[in-house]
C-alpha cells in the first residue's frame, strides 16, 4: 500500500512537469514520424526504415526516463524530503519501487503511442509486436536502475548533465542513426560492449520474428540490468544512512 | 516524565567528531532548543534520534524504546520538519497533506479531513490547490511543520524551523510552535538566540558536538551569573566549526 502512495507521488510530480513530457514522448514521436518520413523520400538509409527505427527511438525514448528518475531521486534528496520519508515508517523496498512503477507506467505509455505512431505509419501490426512489449518493459528497467542510480550518487545539477551524456551514448551507440559496423573499429566494440545495443537489436529480432537472434542480446541487458539495479539499491541504501 | 533520554550519544565520522558522549533527558510535553553555531552537532543529534544516522557510541531512547533496537516502533510515534522545506514540489498543499497522512497509515478518507483540518490550523485553506513550489518561503515552513504534524506525533523535530525567514514569517511559525507546547515533545534546533529564548522550556548549548549547559533561561543565567543569553552563549562556545 504505501508503495502505490509514493508511487502515485512520483507519477504526479513527473506528469506536472511539461518538460519531462516533451522529452519522454513529443520528442522521440517527432523523431519517428520525420526520419522514416523522409527516408521514405529520400531513401537516405536502412536504419530509418520503420522496423529498424522505431525500436531504436523506443530505447532512445527511454533514455529521458534515467534523465527525469535520476533529478527526482536527486531532488528529493537534497530538498531533504527523503529524509522526511526515511523518518517515516516507510521501508526501503516501498522508495525503489516507489519510483520504479510510475516509470514503468510511462515506459509502457511511450511505447504504446510510439507502437501507434509506427502502425499509422505501415509498421505490421502481428504477434511479433504484442511479444516485443515485455521485453520492452524489462529494456526499460535498464534505465530506470540507472536513474535511481545517478539520483542516489549525484547532486540534481550534476544528474541533468550526466543522464544528458548518456542520452547522447544511446543516440550513438545504440545504432539508431547508423549500423555501428559502417564505422567500425573501436566505435564498434564499445557499442557492443554497451547494452543498449543489444536492447535495441533484441526487439528489432522479435519485431523481424528472428527469435534465434535474441539470446545474446537478451542475456547481456539482463545482464546490465542485474548490474546496475544491484548497484543502484545499495547506492540508495547507503544514502538512506548518509 | 521523560520522553527521551540520550545516554552517551556519539557520532563519529571518520576522525571528526560530531557528537560527543551528549548525555540529556527531554520531559513529555517539553520544548527542549540546541543552540549552538553551525557544525556544534545540532541536526546531527537530531538524525540520530530520527534514525537517519547511526550512533558510532552510547545510546537514546524515545519513548522508551531504544533507537538502537526499536527504531521502526519509534518512527509510528516521531515526526520531522527537517532543515530544508521537504515537501513535493509538483503537489498541491492538499496533496502534499493527504500524501504524507497516507504513508503514516492513514485511510484516504481520513487523509482528507485531516488535510483539512491542518490547513484551517495553519491558515492554508486558500492556498489548498496550489502547487508546493509556488508558496513564499514562509508557507513552505509552514506547510513543512503541518505535514510534520498531521500524523499527530508524540514526539516532534523541528530543524532551523524558521531559517532565512522574514520577521513577520517567524512569527507566525513561533505562534504556531508555542501552541504545540504541552501537548508534543519538541526538539528545536536553532541559531537563533531570540527565538530560543522566546520558544523554549528548556535550553541546551552545544558547542563542537558537547553539551556545555543546560536549564531554562532562568538557570542558565543563575549558574553563570550572566544577564543574557548571548552573553551566556558566548562564553560557553568557541565560534563556528569549519567543515
Amino acid at each position: 500500500m504505501k508503495t502505490w502512495i509514493y508511487a502515485k507521488r512520483n507519477l504526479i510530480e513527473l506528469i506536472n512537469d511539461p518538460l519531462s513530457l516533451i522529452f519522454t514522448i513529443v520528442l522521440p514521436a517527432f523523431l519517428l514520424v520525420f526520419m522514416v518520413s523522409l527516408n521514405k523520400s529520400l531513401g537516405i538509409n536502412e536504419s530509418f526504415i520503420i522496423e529498424n527505427f522505431l525500436p531504436a527511438m523506443i530505447i532512445f525514448s527511454f533514455s529521458f526516463l534515467t534523465l527525469f528518475s535520476g533529478i527526482l531521486i536527486s531532488k528529493d534528496r537534497t530538498s531533504s524530503f527523503l529524509s522526511r520519508m526515511f523518518v517515516s515508517p516507510m521501508k526501503p523496498i516501498h522508495y525503489i519501487l516507489g519510483y520504479m512503477i510510475p516509470m514503468f507506467f510511462i515506459a509502457m505509455v511511450q511505447a504504446l503511442i510510439l507502437y501507434g505512431i509506427g502502425i499509422i505509419m505501415g509498421l505490421p501490426l502481428t504477434i511479433h509486436l504484442i511479444a516485443s512489449i515485455p521485453f520492452l518493459l524489462l529494456v526499460s528497467l535498464l534505465f530506470i536502475s540507472m536513474g535511481i542510480l545517478f539520483g542516489s550518487l549525484f547532486k540534481d545539477q550534476q544528474v541533468g548533465p550526466i543522464a544528458s551524456i548518456m542520452v547522447q551514448v544511446v543516440a550513438f551507440m545504440s545504432g539508431m542513426w547508423f549500423r555501428l559496423d559502417l564505422v567500425g573499429g573501436a566505435y564498434e566494440t564499445i557499442g557492443i560492449s554497451l547494452p543498449f545495443y543489444h536492447g535495441v537489436h533484441l526487439i528489432q529480432s522479435i519485431l523481424a520474428g528472428n527469435y534465434s537472434e535474441i539470446v545474446l542480446s537478451l542475456l547481456i541487458v539482463i545482464g546490465y540490468i542485474l548490474l546496475v539495479t544491484i548497484f543502484s539499491v545499495i547506492a540508495f541504501k547507503r544514502k538512506m544512512k548518509a | 516524565m521523560e520522553a527521551i533520554i540520550l545516554e552517551d550519544l556519539t557520532k563519529k565520522y571518520r576522525e571528526r567528531v560530531a557528537v560527543d558522549h551528549l548525555s540529556m533527558t527531554i520531559n513529555e510535553g517539553e520544548l527542549l532548543a540546541l543552540l549552538g553555531f553551525n557544525g556544534a552537532g545540532k541536526t546531527t543529534t537530531i538524525k540520530l534520534l530520527s534514525g537517519l544516522a547511526t550512533p558510532t557510541e552510547g545510546n537514546a531512547w524515545i519513548l522508551g524504546k531504544s533507537i538502537l533496537t526499536a527504531m521502526e516502533e519509534i518512527k509510528k510515534s516521531l515526526n520531522i520538519s527537517p532543515q530544508e522545506t521537504a515537501i513535493a514540489p509538483n503537489l498541491t498543499v492538499n496533496e502534499n497533506l493527504v500524501f504524507i497522512a497516507e504513508v503514516y497509515g492513514l485511510t484516504r478518507e481520513v487523509a482528507r479531513q485531516k488535510a483539512e483540518d491542518m490547513m484551517a490550523r495553519f491558515n492554508m485553506l486558500d492556498r489548498k490547490k496550489e502547487k508546493a513550489k509556488k508558496l513564499s518561503g514562509g508557507l513552505k515552513r509552514r506547510l513543512s511543520i503541518a505535514m510534520a504534524l498531521i500524523s499527530e506525533p508524540k514526539v516532534l523535530f523541528l530543524d532551523e524551523p524558521t531559517l532565512g525567514l522574514d520577521v513577520r514569517a517567524r512569527r507566525d511559525l513561533w505562534k504556531i510552535i508555542l501552541e504545540l507546547k504541552g501537548k508534543v515533545t519538541i526538539l528545536l534546533t536553532s541559531h537563533y538566540l531570540d527565538e530560543v529564548e522566546a520558544l523554549a522550556d528548556r535550553i541546551a548549548i552545544l558547542d563542537k558536538g558537547k553539551l556545555k549547559l543546560m536549564g531554562s533561561l532562568a538557570e542558565l543565567k543563575l549558574k553563570t551569573q550572566m544577564t543574557s543569553l548571548e552573553e551566556i552563549f558566548l562564553s560557553e562556545t568557541e565560534g563556528e566549526v569549519v567543515q
